[in-house]
């Protein structure tokens, strides 16, 4: 019973358990470290952001007083002369010497004016003494107003002049002299009456805040910019907006609706940080601040920036998550195959007990656990096959005992009822012959008959229930019949003298149907007696069939004491008389039909027979084509007796 | 073979329905054992719904009626079906049980 196939899908099946459980655990833990990771991730991701605030915030701040500083140097530096130039208002020379002073004593300041109101200054109309630093690093001077440069009409005369407070004015670009941005600051001055009589100017070159905000760089790709007040680009690392662009005309360019928020806030001198969605370029972090004039400064972060060290991170998380993970896979996959490997030995154990060795010695388990469990109840299996098996031989056993015995039963009883025949070779005016087939392999059906005094006693019978009991009452029966036919007179008397004897002692209350009758071979006189009897077939020579009219007194074997009373009637030379058990009569087909005693009496007249081994024969096989192969379920017994 | 006994005063009243033949009589059998003993002994049988029975299922009535007898009750049967009456007739039980 070597079976390879067998085996093979066993250890199959078992890999795949331990993939399974393997593949399991990996999805919850994974599961459980991207859960995590998430998490992570985003308090990560908040605090770096946070951090970059901060540190976006500083170094603004830094920057900004750093330009501050230097715009308060240049105001300083107008505004500590003004006393000087208020002594000295009618002295031109001096007037020229202080401006010269001032370029020369502030590297910082390129060019100084003291432009004075038309009419003002020795009723000139213009007078503007100014100072510069020339290409060659000299200190120039000249009188700036001309009639082509009305000075009046200038916006860093103008403005102050108008609003009476000092003004930084626009960043511009100075053509004519270093070809730099620069931004003026205009001082408006005046005298104890309350006029403005003359505005103070300092030329100042941004170059070096623009180098400052140019350098700002907390993140490879950030960068700074400074707007001036009205928020013309003066600082941006794409030099192409300088003075081309506000903050606010570029953010309506590119569409960036965050920055012209921001622009607005800025241009108010506002203090913020913004986040901005940059179309492809993830998110941008603006942070800005005003500088002292009003002017504003920002720093612009991108998202990869600060968090790219997060990045960073997450690819190193990741990476040792997934090691993590086929660490543990391999782990897991290894216990599990070792914790089955007992699995491999019990499927060995298995395949031998199937092959029959039922005492095949089983793997050793040393753990408390199911595999325990499993030998456990292997071992068990294994005890139990063997008592079974050791069980069913001695069952096996006792069924043949009884079977050999039920059939030394059957061939007794069959030796009880005649079975030779013709039973009288010797007499020509009588042909017998009958059948008995149990349903089972004994029966409680009966026949007999023997010849005294020229009279032919005959019987049938059928004892209630079938097997082994009815066999031994029927036996009982027959045995009664011979020993009382001997000396009874009449049918009824030998029927009330059988009752009588079977009756008594009877605990089993088993009873039998009899017919009983004693045929005169010389005149064919009948004395008969029905004991709860199928009535029989009367069949005369001219083939015509009737049930015997029958009185049916009862049973034998119920009521000891019970007074028979017998029947006769004289048959002709030719006749046959048919006596049967319900076997016939209640044999069944396939749909619960019985061949019923209709069908019986139908089938003796419409056909004719020489013998009763003949008629027999063929009741036997129409009975047979009836039922159609359905299993017999009572004992089948018919008796004919012919009168010839 | 359905068997319903219900039990008023002295008297035991059993309902049959259904054959009562050599694959059920075992069934049968277990299921009248209540009958056989104990101080009632008064069994009326309705037999309106049996529709046939072998002469196990007669040897099984005559068992229950000696057991009532013994007890010094008796067994009623009622509302035979003809089919019925007429094992019952052939078979002599007609003279040795109640029938009505």
């Amino acid at each position: 019973m070597s079976n390879p196939m067998f085996k093979i899908k066993i250890s199959g099946n078992q890999e795949s358990l331990g993939s399974r459980i393997s593949f399991s655990v990996l999805a919850v833990a994974g599961a459980i470290f991207l859960a995590a990771l998430v998490v992570v991730m985003y308090y990560s991701n908040s605090f770096l952001i946070e951090d970059a605030k901060q540190n976006v915030s500083n170094q603004l701040t830094i920057a900004a007083s750093s330009i501050d500083h230097n715009l308060l140097a240049v105001e300083t530096a107008i505004e500590n002369n003004e006393w000087l130039v208020m002594n000295s208002l009618d002295d031109e020379e001096k007037l020229y010497e202080i401006t010269r002073k001032i370029v020369s004593d502030n590297e910082e300041i390129c060019g100084c004016a003291i432009a004075f109101k038309p009419y003002y200054f020795q009723r000139r109309y213009f007078f503007s003494p100014y100072s510069y630093v020339g290409a060659d690093s000299l200190i120039y001077s000249k009188q700036l107003g001309t009639e082509d440069y009305d000075y009046q009409f200038m916006d860093w005369f103008q403005i102050p002049f108008l609003l009476r407070k000092p003004v930084w004015s626009e960043p511009y670009f100075d053509e004519g002299g270093a070809d730099v941005v620069m931004a003026t600051y205009s001082y408006p001055l005046i005298d104890t009456w309350g006029d403005v009589f003359a505005v103070m100017t300092a030329d100042y070159p941004l170059t070096g805040i623009v180098d400052l905000v140019n350098q700002i760089h907390p993140y490879e790709n950030s960068f700074a910019f400074l707007v001036s007040r009205n928020g013309t680009y003066v600082a941006h690392k794409d030099t192409s907006l300088i003075f081309t662009h506000t903050v606010l005309s570029n953010a309506l360019d590119q569409g960036y609706n965050e920055l012209y928020e921001a622009g607005l806030d800025m241009l108010n001198s506002g203090i913020g940080y913004r986040e901005m969605r940059m179309k492809g370029e993830g998110n941008k972090y603006l942070s800005y601040m005003p500088l002292h004039n009003k002017w504003s400064m920002a720093i612009v972060n991108s998202d990869m920036d600060v968090l790219g060290r997060s990045y960073i991170m997450l690819f190193i998380i990741i990476a040792l998550m997934v090691f993590g993970l086929v660490l543990l896979y391999i782990f897991t996959r290894q216990s599990v195959k070792k914790k089955l490997q007992p699995l491999v030995l019990f499927t060995e154990a298995a395949n031998e007990v199937a092959k029959g060795d039922f005492k095949y010695a089983l793997p050793e388990v040393k753990t408390k656990d199911e595999m325990r469990t499993l030998r456990d109840s292997f071992a068990y299996m294994q005890d139990s096959i063997v008592k079974y098996i050791a069980d069913l031989k001695e069952t096996m056993g006792a069924k043949e005992r009884i079977e050999s015995e039920l059939r030394i039963a059957a061939d007794i009883q069959r030796g009880m009822v005649p079975s030779v025949f013709p039973p009288f070779p010797e007499r020509n005016d009588l042909d017998i012959f009958a059948v008995l087939s149990p349903a089972k392999e004994v029966g409680g059906d009966l026949y007999d008959y023997f010849i005294r005094d020229n009279k032919f006693y005959f019987t049938i019978g059928d004892v209630s229930g079938k097997g082994v009991p009815a066999a031994i009452f029927m036996a009982i029966a027959r045995s009664a019949f011979r020993y009382i036919g001997a000396s009874a007179e009449s049918a009824s008397d030998l029927m009330t003298k059988l009752n009588d004897s079977i009756s008594q002692g009877n605990q089993s209350n088993m009873f039998i149907t009899m017919f009983a009758g004693i045929l005169d071979l010389a005149t064919g006189d009948i004395q008969f007696c029905n004991a709860g009897h199928n009535p029989g077939v009367l069949i005369s020579p001219d083939g015509k069939a009737e049930y015997v009219e029958v009185k049916n007194n009862l049973v034998v074997g119920v009521m000891d004491g019970f007074p028979f009373s017998g029947q006769s009637m004289k048959i002709e030379r030719g006749s046959t008389l048919l006596l049967y058990t319900d076997g016939v009569t209640e044999a069944e087909n396939s749909v619960k039909e019985l061949y019923s005693e209709e069908r019986l009496q139908a089938f003796c007249s419409n056909n004719s027979f020489d013998t009763g081994e003949e008629l027999i024969g063929a009741l036997v096989a129409d009975i047979k084509k009836f039922t159609n192969g359905e299993d017999q379920n009572d004992d089948i017994t018919i008796l004919t007796i012919k009168l010839k | 073979m359905d068997v319903t006994i219900k039990t008023e005063g002295n008297k035991h009243f059993v309902t049959l329905n259904g054959r009562l033949d050599t694959t059920n009589i075992q069934q049968f059998t277990e299921d009248i054992a209540p009958l056989m003993s104990g101080e009632i002994a008064n069994i009326e049988i309705d037999c309106s719904g049996m529709s046939y029975t072998s002469s196990q299922g007669l040897r099984s009535f005559l068992t229950l009626q000696k057991s009532a007898e013994s007890r010094g009750g008796s067994v009623v049967m009622t509302k035979m079906q003809p089919n019925v009456k007429q094992v019952f007739d052939i078979t002599g039980f007609s003279n040795i049980f109640k029938i009505i």
